[in-house]
């Protein structure tokens, strides 16, 4: 299923937050949002779900428009993992994932939905965690439930809001290693908004530069993370390495307000 | 993956037990309490007094005295405080989901100072309603309290349909309304200020039949409603609004009918009772730690873990001083509120996260 979004723009009330974003990812690939905080990239996800409705503009599936959908046929296609939602009451992994099942159950699950809870749990290697309580788990465990939960939902889309947010280096790879398998072996759509660059680098496919709202760039990581680039959405000053295993951005120093580009660098 | 599935049906005991330990408890507690109180009667005769009422062909005789006392007084009594626990448990078990707070009962969020503050004007300006006098503090109460719910869910909508909306919206009310009801009770003379006091005690004394059978009523046809919104509350209160509206649950408008339904069982319950504080709060709270967060089981099971706490109380007040009674209100505060504490103090850190 190829994902088509035209000309979206969203609005808080004065505020434009998206402005004409259009952009297209075709299955098996991993895209990556990135871009300062506050540049709209949350609200983007969301309009993309339909968790907030666009002022204008469309997202197409195969050519076809999410908006005619009815709320549970989108909720069969767009898998959502929200940045942080831990639960006040407490329930256990396999309630959580369970969860995903809701826009196919319609009061009792049955066998099979069991069996797709038990894969999803199963694919982020959640087995032995599987009657604890989500509160016990620790902030990696957490993300890895809520991907599976959003896994349970058999999702053709998966959006992701900034996965590896809290993460220690080892469940960062994992969940961008889950993330890349995910994309080539179910042929999912995957996007996700993330803030570190060189991780973007090396695991999307494609990446999505945003500032203020706009696209600044998108493409490869070879031609959206340039100096200018960095310096033009972030205002800082980095290094770009080339390394065997992808670029690296090695922020280097606040650009100054006037804009001259000094490079007296450490 | 086979003791995972032993697990599942780990759940399932577990639920099958709640329900079977809570009825059987329900049933003991039941004809405990109309076999106790100021007259002791022996339990054959409770029974012989049911059966005699239930199969009048059967002729069966028994004392006139034990049947005022068992089927007139006792009973009503024992069906309101399972009604009203009941009504008051699922109320508590909805408001919670929806609102995605652990601290949230029926008679915290507003309602209830809406009908204390309709009791008081019954009472102190003899302001009828109804027309009816003898209903005038009942209707009034619930008038009240429904406006109430009406006006926290307009205005709450107003700011945005969030869980913080009702609940500040629920406290600026409560505390508005506690202000007018105090000015009244300033200007009553001692015999209103004494009964609007009493009022909001919260007692069982006076259910018949009749108010017991209309609770019920209201109670048993919001039920399935709320079973059925069971997974979208599944869905607000662990994945909060983002997640469950990409679940594809359309969170306003089951935050709107929740709370409404939810206030029209608090509002129903209170106006005949008065004001009954922590059934609501603590059996959810119960109700979750032994069988889980499941609105498919907690709706129904919080409603039989109220109906037991509530009877429970009601017994311990009418029994414990004998002859005097005191206010299920009072009772199930006192054993309410540690009740209360305990959870907050063994676990902190889970609230307000």
């Amino acid at each position: 299923m190829k994902l088509q979004i035209q000309d979206v723009c969203f609005r808080y009330e004065s505020s434009s937050v998206l402005e004409n974003i259009s952009f297209s990812v075709k299955p098996g690939r991993l895209l990556a949002l990135v871009g300062p905080n506050g540049t709209g990239k949350s609200t983007l996800i969301k309009c993309i779900d339909r968790i907030l409705k666009p002022l204008t503009g469309t997202v197409l599936i195969d050519g076809n428009d999410v908006h005619r959908m009815g709320p549970r046929a989108l909720a069969q296609t767009f898998g959502y993992v929200p940045q942080s939602a831990a639960s006040v009451f407490e329930s256990s992994v396999f309630e959580t994932v369970l969860l995903g099942r809701k826009p196919y159950v319609a009061w009792k699950e049955g066998a099979e939905d069991r069996e797709v809870v038990w894969q999803a749990i199963d694919a982020l290697g959640l087995n032995a965690l599987a009657w604890r309580s989500v509160h016990k788990l620790s902030g990696g465990e957490r993300q890895k439930v809520f991907i599976a939960r959003a896994l349970a939902q058999q999702p053709q889309i998966l959006l992701l809001d900034e996965p590896t947010n809290n993460l220690d280096l080892k469940h960062q790879l994992e969940v961008l290693f889950l993330l890349k398998r995910l994309a080539w072996k179910d042929q999912l759509v995957v996007i996700m908004a993330i803030h570190d660059l060189t991780m973007a680098a090396r695991f999307a496919d494609e990446l999505l530069l945003m500032k203020e709202g706009r696209v600044h760039g998108a493409g490869t990581a070879a031609e959206v993370l340039t100096r200018e680039n960095i310096a033009d959405v972030y205002e800082v000053e980095a290094r770009i390495e080339s390394m065997p295993e992808g670029l690296v951005v090695v922020p280097v120093e606040r650009r100054p307000e006037n804009g001259s580009r000094r490079s007296e660098t450490l | 993956m086979n003791d995972t599935m032993e697990e599942v049906s780990g759940m399932a005991r577990r639920r099958i037990r709640f329900f079977a330990v809570s009825v059987g408890l329900l049933a003991l507690l039941a004809t405990a309490a109309a076999s106790m109180g100021s007259v002791s009667l022996d339990v054959g005769e409770v029974l012989r007094v049911i059966v005699s009422r239930l199969f009048p062909f059967l002729e069966l005789a028994v004392e006139a005295g034990s049947d005022v006392i068992v089927w007139h007084f006792r009973l009503p009594r024992i069906a309101m405080a399972m009604t009203a626990g009941a009504g008051l448990g699922m109320s508590g078990a909805v408001m919670q989901g929806v609102l995605r707070n652990p601290l949230v009962s029926p008679t915290t969020v507003g309602v209830a100072g809406g009908a204390v503050l309709g009791a008081a004007v019954a009472v102190i300006l003899g302001f009828d309603l109804a027309g009816a006098a003898r209903f005038m503090v009942i209707a009034n109460a619930f008038v009240f309290a429904m406006a109430t719910s009406a006006l926290i869910l307009l205005l709450g909508r107003l700011r945005g349909v969030t869980p913080e909306s009702f609940i500040l919206v629920g406290i600026a009310l409560m505390s508005f309304f506690g202000a007018f009801t105090a000015l009244l009770q300033f200007i009553a003379t001692e015999d209103q200020l004494m009964r609007v006091v009493h009022w909001t005690f919260g007692t069982l004394t006076g259910s018949t039949w009749n108010n017991t059978g209309l609770v019920l009523a209201i109670s048993a046809v919001s039920l399935p409603l709320l079973l059925r919104l069971a997974w979208d509350l599944n869905a607000m209160a662990s994945g909060g609004d983002e997640v469950a509206a990409s679940l594809g649950v359309r969170c306003g408008r089951v935050r709107v009918l929740c709370m409404l339904t939810a206030s029209l069982i608090t509002a129903t319950v209170i106006s005949f009772t008065g004001l009954i504080g922590f059934v609501g709060l603590v059996a959810p709270h119960i109700t979750r730690s032994l069988s889980g967060s499941d609105h498919r089981y907690l709706i129904p099971f919080s409603a039989l873990t109220g109906a037991v706490l509530l009877l429970l109380g009601d017994t311990i007040g009418r029994t414990a001083f004998t002859p005097a009674i005191i206010p299920v209100g009072i009772v199930t505060s006192f054993i309410g509120a540690p009740f209360f504490l305990y959870l907050l103090m063994t676990r902190k850190g889970q609230y307000w996260q």
